[in-house]
């Protein structure tokens, strides 16, 4: 479905050929990929095969040691995350990193630290708490008290208090409940219906992945081994091998 | 043992004593409660800063009051110096910090030592006269010297509560990278808040520096006090200093009524030692 609102040539984010090595090892090669405006793209790959070290080379936590990262036409590669959130660019990350000893409330506030528009926080608000009714009863309880379906909708409300343009997600299912996945899957495209929001979602599992995304790129040990519709993709046998045939990577 | 005017006076000097020393370690607790870095050169900002006033009053003639407030306006812009230039560059590696901090206590009280050569240097009362309860009497110095810091932590404690800056040092020191995925420009919060730090710490130290006289070593008494108490907190705690800060002026003001002076202290230290022994984590964790 979303495929047709795929408009040629207006990407909103543009990896080319970034590497990115630590110490001796490198953690990514040669990867490019593309999310087009208004778009969920989704980034597939097993433990260690570098989706965590793509998405934050995105929001500048790490520094690619080779490539280009371009978000709106603009070259991003040297600027610091702080102005990255600033131009709508945001990423929830891996393992959530809330803050735990201040309430629901406070971590969305701080969501929207670097923001001036009153209003526009205040409908921001309302956005989210449509999005998770749950946050808007526990939203004076600490985050660190939460359970992990909970606290993972408080890390994208978090990262939707900024107003990003592209929301980076980093393996939202992780350690939450089937039934709360789910949710997840329908916040998301909820997420990217109503306001816009073009998503890069980086997933192991599959199956909540290929349900809500329109483009699919599979990384295997550092590289991109696949890319495609995710008809395609769900068809492709080196996918099938690669994800659900074991992997040889230690 | 005692009679009620030497609890008194026990009383009065826990109260002075702890708020200088809680003054002297807000600095030094924030930052270490954000990035978890030793700043060891803050106390001796403590005892430049008191020197500086000192200087200024000296020289210049102007009020020891303003003396001191211009002091702490000129350490609090040498704070964002050195949060630039010697903790932004070593704060994720624990011994090129504390090597950096160490030097840059030689290089302070070298400094003071020198200006100071074999003179006492004291900086006016800021107040004479004493208050007599019953028969103890009480120096409007150490009064004004409370109700000044009493002035300073209840600002303090009002922007860590309620201000924007304060909800982001909280973040910053419960998740530094949820702090910067937010967008908070970090580097720029720790900075203000070295600078507020230092010069909250040159106004104990030029208070202390009025009340007693001023030395090169004051930047190591205090240093031993900061560390003390921030470990007694435990890490990430705001009220916990606030508690362990009156604790430790406790110490300081009862143990000197038994002991003479040097052992006094080696005695207060003993006790604090016991007190992580127990509680090797401090008392109170992370309400920050």
């Amino acid at each position: 479905m979303t495929d047709m609102n795929r408009k040629s040539g207006s990407n909103i984010l543009e990896l080319r050929d970034i590497d990115v090595i630590y110490g001796k090892s490198v953690a990514i090669h040669d990867v490019s990929l593309k999310v087009p405006e208004g778009e969920i793209v989704t980034l597939i790959g097993s433990n260690g095969a570098g989706k965590s070290t793509t998405l934050n080379t995105i929001a500048g936590i790490v520094k690619p040691s080779r490539g280009s990262v371009v978000y709106k036409g603009e070259d991003i590669t040297k600027l610091p995350t702080d102005k990255r959130v600033q131009m709508g660019l945001c990423l929830v990350p891996e393992g959530r990193h809330l803050f735990p000893f201040l309430t629901v409330l406070e971590n969305l506030q701080l969501g929207a630290t670097q923001r001036k528009d009153s209003a526009g926080i205040k409908s921001d608000f309302d956005f989210v708490y449509d999005l998770f009714p749950k946050l808007k009863d526990r939203r004076s309880q600490k985050a660190g008290t939460l359970s992990g379906g909970e606290q993972q909708m408080v890390a994208i409300a978090r990262g939707l208090m900024s107003d990003p343009k592209l929301l980076c997600l980093d393996e939202p299912s992780l350690g939450i409940a089937p039934i709360v996945i789910e949710e997840m899957g329908v916040a998301i495209k909820e997420i990217n219906k109503s306001k816009g929001t073009s998503i890069l979602l980086v997933e192991q599992n599959v199956h909540l992945a290929f349900s809500t995304a329109s483009y699919c790129y599979a990384l295997q040990v550092g590289e991109l081994m696949a890319e495609g519709d995710i008809e395609s993709i769900k068809n492709s046998d080196v996918v099938k091998k690669a994800y659900f045939g074991g992997d040889k990577e230690a | 043992m005692f009679t009620g005017t030497i609890w008194l006076g026990i009383g009065v000097n826990t109260l002075m004593l702890a708020s200088m020393y809680i003054m002297a370690a807000l600095g030094f607790a924030f930052i270490f409660n954000m990035l978890g870095a030793i700043n060891l050169a803050h106390g001796n900002i403590y005892m430049i800063g008191a020197f500086i006033a000192y200087a200024i009053c000296y020289y210049t003639g102007l009020p020891n009051w303003l003396s001191i407030l211009i002091a702490a306006l000129i350490t609090a812009a040498f704070g964002l110096l050195l949060e630039r230039f010697a903790i932004r560059p070593f704060k994720d590696d624990f011994s090129r910090i504390v090597m950096v901090g160490v030097a840059l206590m030689f290089i302070f009280q070298t400094s003071a030592t020198l200006f100071t050569g074999t003179k006492t240097l004291s900086i006016p009362l800021l107040a004479e006269g004493t208050v007599r309860i019953g028969a103890l009497g009480i120096s409007n110095q150490k009064i004004i010297m409370f109700v000044i810091a009493v002035v300073i932590l209840a600002i303090v404690l009002f922007i860590t509560n309620k201000t924007k800056l304060g909800r982001e040092m909280k973040a910053v020191s419960q998740d530094r990278l949820g702090a910067a995925l937010q967008g908070i420009p970090i580097n720029r919060v720790a900075a203000i808040v070295c600078a507020i730090g230092c010069g909250i710490a040159t106004i104990a130290g030029g208070l202390m520096g009025s009340y007693q006289s001023l030395s090169s070593g004051m930047g190591d008494t205090i240093t031993l006090r900061i560390l003390m108490l921030v470990m007694m907190a435990g890490a990430g705690s705001m009220n916990g200093i606030i508690v362990t800060g009156l604790i430790m002026g406790f110490l300081d003001a009862f143990f000197p009524v038994l002991l003479s002076g040097s052992l006094a202290t080696t005695v207060t230290l003993f006790v604090v030692i016991v007190i992580l022994l127990i509680r090797p984590k401090g008392f109170f964790g992370h309400e920050m």
